[in-house]
């Protein structure tokens, strides 16, 4: 019935229009001067007629148009007649007494109003279209209605423009009535590569955008899918670098063309989902990873919680240009994730998804298996616990023992009694000693999607996902289910609702803890020692609950213990959700206004039975995280075109919003009744803290766009932020951006075989910030905290109250070119840029002896240069078998141009053993200080008297970590219904200190050790200053563990500073698509299944486990700095999506 | 047209009046804007005593050979010290003495005398730390920093008489009796507000630092002890334990002992005592001994201090006895000043003929009140035995003086350095030419951070270096 309505409506219209023109016929005059007309559009002979029967001459030429004559009023006076009939009908009428001369005009088209009625359907399923904008240059004249219907009246010549978000744009030039315009639209997904999300969420044309902006397709996502989604967008997008910390949730931070702000924590993206901003910030439980009772937690982030199948796109703003108008947190760069809303099509639509993908580890540190447990004494036997054959030697994690494997017999552990054994036993290795604690992981993902709606006014969707994940490590992993809800809906035709919701739970029984203390499993396997089967630890417990069970070593935690009883389970709940309404309230002017949540609760505890290292009486410590971020925002549209040439678009906007955080915590250290983890069960009562924090910024800006033809378009934009984290007289800042685009071939009509399309492209941007999301403004005032604890008692601020602080600034340059040659089979994006950070908000230390540690100040300059380029290419293209290849790069070279006055250097991070990330005027972020080598004048190594490496008393620069330049290259080969995918990237350059590579050689467990072993002694390569100051070579010998305990001293920064260039195999995949009529018949559309593989292979020089892996401390993700890794996986699954 | 601008202008007016809230928003939540003098005891008295604490297990007492570390670094054994060792003592001293100026000055204002004069105690107490590890510090420009981020260096003798004429007048302004105002709950970690007591830790301290002074004659130091000796009425003195200021701890959080959560391995078995203590204690039969360190397969067995470094392996592998895990717990390890102290700075003084008394009687005293802080008792035949009973020499009061002051945060460094007693050993692996540092170097910080008066006061004391002696040891 529906088809038919359309028709009907058609032929009705044309009846009515053709009785109208009928009616003219009847016209009468009454008086020679005032003319009278039976009708007020009689057609021009009509008119011609009329005058004639009112006694006037009329001379015209047979070829005049017959053109309907839109008459103000039936009566009319001759002369008025005669000026419309001039301007409607395109032709010259003048009187010249009783003598009416009509004739045409030289080469003038006349335009008359034509009506144009139709239907507009989608060109693919043929469903009819609703909510179809119809404008000429300058107005908005029809919209279509629910069933795709139109009609409207434009004078001819006019060209009419259909567009709608969901399609690609069609126009027509009106020449006659047409009752029947049927108008085929092609869907978005042909037109969306073209179109990227940008600020604000303003969908915009590629080519009209004056700055770097990158999408990645959902689908690259989910192809070969990682526990946490943001991994899988490595390689893919030039000038962005992942900082990725370990473990089943493996946090990442996002930097995007280099650390700006010397607040490391400042650095990372903002993101935003569906127009709401959400937090990646790193959920932990804020541990330290070097030694600390609370060894970091990794929670995982909101954004990685998302499910990437509820992902259609994601666009990628790296430079402040491109993101000014989302203020304040906008100069890192903007990660915009646009999700999946409803179907294209009418009617109900199932998509099921599944995935299950195996992890192992994927590389091991090159440990030896050749000499056994011993001190660094040089330990000659062997004995567990005093034996006949001397004082037991098993207490020692070290390596530095006897040769394994060598037929010798000792008396060792029996795993059976617990206690030496009774008979010497061989002294063998266990090559598994390591890889035995490890199991295979497993990921289960599974997601359905129902969309539906009626493909165009209405669209719906409903998802549901499931992520289960076993993690390497036995009782670790989580488990997350999501429910996703969107809905658009118009209202009227020209007022639009729309709702998204997106609940997520996590759960997790234990999530391991990282970093470098006894309870890690990183230090367990730097202590484990290749006589000891890992499997002797499974028996745990000596008296359970009360008494772990540590054979050898009593300061490492038995593993097993640490795994199934030292527990961190956490369960969050989180929602994000936004609703807004667009409305068009003029055909120029539209409002649009929305407001999003994002709401998050973490609910975790942290155990630590009787008998832990550290809590020798048993731990449990409950903390809840709750937090909110609220965005309130409106903006308002115009939208004009002058002439066929000049587009112009104003928006204005603002924006308000809200953050609260609230952070409890309850602990108590001593347990009454061992392994009951309760707050009641603490011999002590619980001790609660608490945290609250809490920041507003209310925002207004404008955006003009100015675009002349096809070929150059300009943005302008200014923003004002006033902000509650600033002291009320500087707690407003503008910020303006200009963005220009030139499409060079269409200007100089360039176009070619050869040289298909090329654009220029310029930026400049300010963005004000208010010192990031961890300054509150609680130092432009002075309070006392209650610092150490005890109750009614407070303490003086050790940072120094600014009263007043002002925003920093961040100033970005960027140039590009873009150019497609060959019929766009080869193409290139090359951006070039520079960020200048201006009087970023900082801490800067100060001398303790004024009182305070640091004064919070407005200091510093950071400024970053980079390079960007893309290169992609189809060099296979036939109808059964295609190739595409994607290279891109990217480089950028960051430099700290001042601090401040008086200060020379500010240290960012700080690791084990003194080494630090530390930035000097000159340097760059990411320099790595620590204690080094010292050398001869001669470029030697100088050993002292007793041939130990003499060690630098200051520290000095060892190191950088930011890597020289970062590549990806994907290829994509399609055969018939095959896909193809492999994805390399990497990175050169980029160095780290490692405090395992130190432990692990000075322990004497890589085969890197095994050299001196035999011989007893080493002499170090190097010098020995005599006493008369002159060098001789170094002549002195030391015991061999002396020798790599010395040479690698964790405060030794220069000896473990390591190179972590590395190329890894990302991804590949192999998918098949089935599309048969059977299935088809069976109600399934389509059938894809695949196998993917992710991190196959890794290429590096790296020796512990994973080049990439970052630390995480104190709830930040630090480059350069390795304190207590854990293996990083390699993953291999299969996955199938059904269409129904 | 008109609309929209009417529109935009609503809107604008509507953004920029709601930051009328952020008044609200930027008031930290966390923190309060007043305080009163109680609110600051506790965290000072745990603050300063924790890094005092802190400190002698990493440097001072390996300093003074109580242990000896079976690493590699920090070498402190070897009198090895860089610059960054310094920086925890400045932060954490002046950052606390800001607290206590924040104390006097509140009491000042609400004229509360009890409070200017604890205000005035701990001044003394925590500034003669720096000026004792530094020599000359930033005293006078010091703790200004609202107005002044670079502070000059005062001279130890501009110090010292400051710090003894506040002690000095401390002593006449406390009560004679009663407890500390608190307003609230009674928040004194040291003495639960007896103001008797804090009055009697005021004149101990005075003791102990008019005997560091006695060196220089124009501080008058044989006079002043005298005078505080003698009038124990108007100059109360410690008595007894139970008098002396010592944090017990409860190890209810906050209240830890420093090291609760320290790992053993940290804290007690890369620590092993020196076979100079070892020898000193077991040669006397001293039933401290198993107090303060762990034996190994049944045996005492103690590390020479100042090894070759080329032996650090071999050492770090070898079984040896261990500083006592138990240690780690006790509230035992709390002091401040000891009751034990006083008596041997009395029998110090009436050796030296300052004080009437015998000086036999202040030194059994002293060991006696030891012995009962560790909570040991006295062995019968222990003051009887020829290398304790009192001979009147100096070095058996300060031989008895240093393992009383196990563990006391740097004291046996700063007498050691007045007395040079005991006579400690030098190792072969001493570094320094084997001399006992007399000084800590300048931090990094202070050095980068306020390096114009750096460079002026390294000019004036001859050099940052560890070897250049105080005012009061000269």
């Amino acid at each position: 019935m529906k088809s038919i309505l359309p028709v009907f409506y058609a032929l009705a219209v044309t009846l009515l229009t053709l009785f109208g023109s009928c009616g003219a016929a009847f016209g009468q005059s009454r008086s020679p001067e005032l003319l009278s007309f039976p009708t007020q559009q009689p057609s021009l002979k009509e008119v011609i007629a009329t005058l004639q029967r009112n006694k006037f001459a009329v001379t015209h030429s047979d070829s005049i148009p017959d053109r309907i004559i839109h008459l103000p009023a039936r009566e009319i006076t001759l002369s008025k007649l005669l000026t419309l009939i001039g301007e409607q009908a395109g032709v010259e009428a003048r009187r010249i007494n009783n003598n009416i001369y009509i004739r045409e005009r030289e080469n003038k088209i006349v335009p008359t109003p034509v009506k144009l009625s139709g239907k507009v359907t989608d060109a693919e399923s043929g469903q009819p279209i609703g909510g179809v904008t119809i404008a000429d240059h300058r107005k908005l004249l029809a919209i279509t209605d629910a069933d795709g219907i139109f009609s409207l009246t434009v004078m001819t010549g006019t060209q009419v423009y259909f567009s709608t978000v969901s399609h690609e744009s069609y126009s027509v030039r009106a020449e006659r009535n047409t009752e029947s315009l049927f108008i085929q639209l092609q869907p978005a997904s042909k037109v969306l590569d073209n179109v990227v999300v940008t600020a604000l969420g303003i969908k915009r044309e590629t080519k009209a955008i004056g700055y770097a902006a990158q999408k990645v397709d959902g689908k690259s996502l989910t192809d070969a899918p990682a526990n946490n989604w943001l991994n899988t967008l490595s390689g893919k997008v030039p000038g962005m670098e992942l900082l990725k910390s370990d473990g089943p949730v493996g946090s990442t931070s996002i930097i995007l063309r280099g650390n700006k702000s010397l607040n490391l924590g400042n650095n990372n993206a903002l993101i935003v989902i569906d127009g709401v901003i959400i937090s990646n910030t790193v959920a932990t439980n804020g541990g330290n990873n070097y030694l600390s009772n609370d060894s970091p937690v990794d929670f995982g982030s909101a954004v990685s919680d998302l499910n990437p199948d509820d992902i259609e796109n994601i666009t990628v703003l790296k430079g402040p240009g491109a993101t000014a108008l989302y203020g304040s947190r906008g100069a890192p760069g903007a990660i915009i994730i646009t999700t999946k809303s409803g179907g294209k099509k009418n009617g109900l639509g199932v998509t099921v998804n599944s995935a299950t993908t195996v992890d192992k580890v994927n590389h091991w540190p090159d440990y030896q298996n050749e000499y056994g447990q011993g001190g660094a004494g040089g330990a000659t036997y062997y004995s567990y616990g005093t034996t006949e054959d001397g004082n037991g030697t098993q207490g020692t994690s070290q390596a530095w023992g006897p040769r394994l494997n060598t037929g010798v017999k000792y008396y060792q552990y029996d795993p059976v009694t617990h206690t030496t054994g009774k008979t010497r036993t061989p002294w063998i290795a266990y090559p598994n000693d390591h890889k035995d604690l490890f199991r295979t992981g497993l990921t289960l993902n599974n997601s359905l999607a129902m969309d539906g709606g009626n493909g165009t006014t209405s669209l719906v969707r409903l998802s549901v996902g499931n992520q289960y994940n076993q993690w390497i490590l036995p009782n670790t992993g989580f488990n997350k289910t999501d429910v996703n809800l969107s809905i658009q809906q118009y209202i009227t035709k020209n007022f639009k609702v729309n709702a998204k919701a997106i609940y997520t739970n996590k759960k997790s029984g234990n999530l391991p803890n990282l970093g470098y203390d006894n309870k890690t499993i990183s230090y367990f396997l730097l202590d484990q020692a290749p006589n000891v089967d890992v499997n002797w630890y499974k028996d745990y417990w000596q008296k359970p609950q009360q008494q772990q069970r540590r054979p050898f070593s009593n300061l490492i935690e038995n593993p097993y213990f640490a795994l199934y009883e030292q527990l961190n389970p956490l369960n969050r709940n989180s929602v994000i959700g936004n609703t807004g309404f667009t409305y068009t309230i003029s055909p120029e002017l539209t409002l649009s206004a929305k407001t999003g949540i994002v709401m998050n609760q973490d609910i975790s505890s942290s155990r630590q039975p009787m008998s832990s290292q550290r809590f020798t009486s048993g731990m449990y410590e409950t903390q809840s995280v709750f937090w909110y971020e609220m965005n309130t925002d409106f903006l308002l549209t115009y939208n004009r075109r002058l002439g066929s040439d000049w587009h112009l678009n104003f928006s204005v906007g603002g924006n308000a919003m809200h953050y609260k955080y609230d952070r409890s915590q309850a602990l108590i250290t001593q347990l009454v009744i061992p392994g009951v983890y309760k707050m009641s069960n603490g011999v002590n009562p619980p001790v609660y803290t608490g945290t609250t924090n809490e920041k507003a910024i209310n925002s207004l800006y404008g955006v003009a766009d100015v675009s002349y033809r096809d070929w150059l378009y300009l943005d302008i934009t200014g923003r004002s932020d006033w902000s509650s984290a600033l002291p009320a007289q500087n707690n407003s800042y503008f910020y303006p951006s200009a963005n220009l685009s030139w499409v060079i071939t269409d200007f100089l009509h360039l176009r070619s075989n050869t040289l298909s399309y090329a654009k220029l492209r310029l930026s400049y941007a300010v963005v004000g910030n208010d010192g990031g999301t961890n300054n509150f403004g609680y130092n432009t005032a002075r309070y006392y905290d209650a610092t150490n604890g005890f109750s009614s008692s407070l303490t003086n601020p050790t940072i120094r109250p600014n009263y007043n602080l002002r925003p920093e600034m961040t100033h970005s340059y960027e140039a590009g070119v873009e150019a497609h040659f060959l019929k766009d089979r080869i193409g290139t994006d090359i951006a070039v840029y520079e960020n200048d950070t201006y009087d970023q908000i900082l801490n800067v230390p100060v001398d303790e002896s004024s009182g305070y540690y640091t004064a919070q100040l407005n200091a510093g300059l950071v400024v970053n240069k980079g390079i960007e380029v893309q290169l992609w290419a189809k060099p296979v293209v036939t109808s059964r078998f295609t190739w595409t290849t994607t290279i891109n790069g990217s480089g950028n070279r960051g430099k700290v141009v001042r601090l401040t006055d008086y200060v020379d250097a500010f240290q960012l991070a700080s690791a084990a053993g003194g080494v630090a990330l530390i930035a000097r005027p000159g340097g760059s972020i990411g320099d790595i200080y620590g204690q080094s080598f010292v050398y001869a004048p001669d470029g030697q190594r100088v050993f002292d008297a007793q041939g130990v490496p003499v060690l630098s008393t200051d520290t000095r620069k060892v190191g950088n970590a930011n890597p020289s330049y970062h590549i990806g290259w994907n290829n994509e080969f399609t055969y018939k219904n095959f896909t193809f995918g492999i994805l390399f990237d990497g990175q050169k350059g980029g160095q780290k200190y490692s405090l395992l590579n130190s432990q692990l050689i000075g322990q004497g467990k890589l085969k890197s050790t095994l050299a001196g072993r035999d011989e007893g002694y080493i002499i170090g390569k190097g010098v020995i200053q005599n006493d008369d100051k002159t060098y001789r070579p170094n002549d002195v010998p030391i015991i061999t563990p002396t020798y790599y305990t010395q040479m690698y001293l964790r405060q030794n920064a220069e000896a473990n500073i390591l190179d972590a260039s590395y190329i890894k195999l990302r991804e590949t995949r192999i998918n098949y698509a089935i599309r048969s009529g059977w299935l088809q018949h069976k109600g399934i559309q389509g059938l894809t299944a695949g196998i993917y593989g992710r991190d196959l292979f890794v290429f590096s020089k790296w020796p512990i486990f994973d080049p990439e892996s970052a630390t995480l401390t104190n709830g930040l993700i630090l480059p350069g700095i390795e304190s207590g890794q854990l293996p990083s996986t390699r993953s291999v699954g299969v996955n199938v999506r059904v269409n129904f | 047209m008109r609309k929209i601008t009417f529109i935009i202008v609503l809107l604008a007016f509507t953004m920029a009046s709601c930051t009328k809230n952020f008044d609200a928003d930027r008031n930290n939540p966390n923190g309060v804007e007043d305080a009163t003098p109680a609110s600051f005891l506790a965290p000072v008295l745990y603050g300063v005593s924790s890094a005092d604490i802190n400190r002698a297990q990493l440097m001072g007492n390996e300093l003074v050979q109580y242990t000896v570390l079976k690493g590699d670094v920090p070498e402190f054994h070897r009198y090895v010290i860089h610059a960054s060792d310094a920086t925890y003592f400045w932060q954490q001293y002046y950052r606390y003495a800001y607290n206590v100026q924040d104390m006097y000055r509140r009491a000042v204002a609400l004229g509360d005398n009890n409070y200017v004069a604890v205000a005035l105690t701990l001044r003394a107490w925590i500034f003669s730390h720096l000026t004792d590890m530094f020599g000359d510090v930033p005293y006078s420009d010091a703790l200004k920093g609202d107005s002044l981020l670079l502070p000059t260096f005062d001279r130890q003798q501009d110090i010292y008489p400051s710090l003894l004429a506040g002690l000095d007048s401390a002593a006449d302004l406390f009560a004679t009796s009663g407890t500390l105002d608190f307003n609230g709950p009674v928040v004194d970690i040291l003495y639960a507000g007896d103001v008797n007591k804090w009055r009697k830790f005021c004149n101990s301290l005075r003791l102990r630092l008019y005997l560091r002074v006695s060196k220089r004659p124009e501080m008058n130091s044989a006079a002043k002890i005298a005078t505080i000796a003698a009038n124990s009425t108007k100059y109360p003195i410690f008595t007894s334990t139970a008098e002396e200021a010592n944090l017990n701890y409860t190890n209810i959080t906050p209240f830890f002992n420093p090291f609760f959560t320290t790992r053993n391995l940290d804290f007690s078995s890369s620590r092993a005592p020196s076979e100079f203590i070892l020898d000193a204690l077991a040669s006397r039969n001293d039933p401290r001994l198993p107090v303060w360190y762990l034996q190994t397969g049944g045996k005492y067995i103690g590390v020479p201090s100042a090894y070759l470094r080329s032996m650090d392996g071999v050492i770090f592998a070898t079984a040896t006895s261990a500083l006592n895990t138990t240690l780690q717990q006790t509230p035992r390890l709390g002091q401040i000043m000891s009751y034990a102290e006083v008596e041997f700075i009395l029998a110090e003084a009436a050796l030296n003929g300052w004080v009437s008394g015998d000086p036999a009687t202040y030194y059994n005293n002293g060991i006696q009140a030891s012995m009962q802080h560790w909570g040991v008792s006295l062995p019968a035949d222990y003051l009887a035995q020829p290398n304790v009973a009192f001979d009147g020499q100096l070095s058996t009061i300060l031989l008895q003086k240093y393992l009383a002051q196990f563990f006391v945060g740097f004291e046996s460094w700063f007498e050691f350095r007045r007395t040079g007693l005991p006579v400690l050993p030098v190792g072969p692996g001493a570094q320094n030419d084997g001399k006992m540092p007399t000084r800590l170097p300048y931090p990094i910080e202070c050095q980068n951070l306020n390096s114009k008066n750096y460079q002026a006061v390294v000019q004036r004391i001859g050099g940052d270096a560890i070897n250049i002696p105080g005012w009061w040891e000269k």
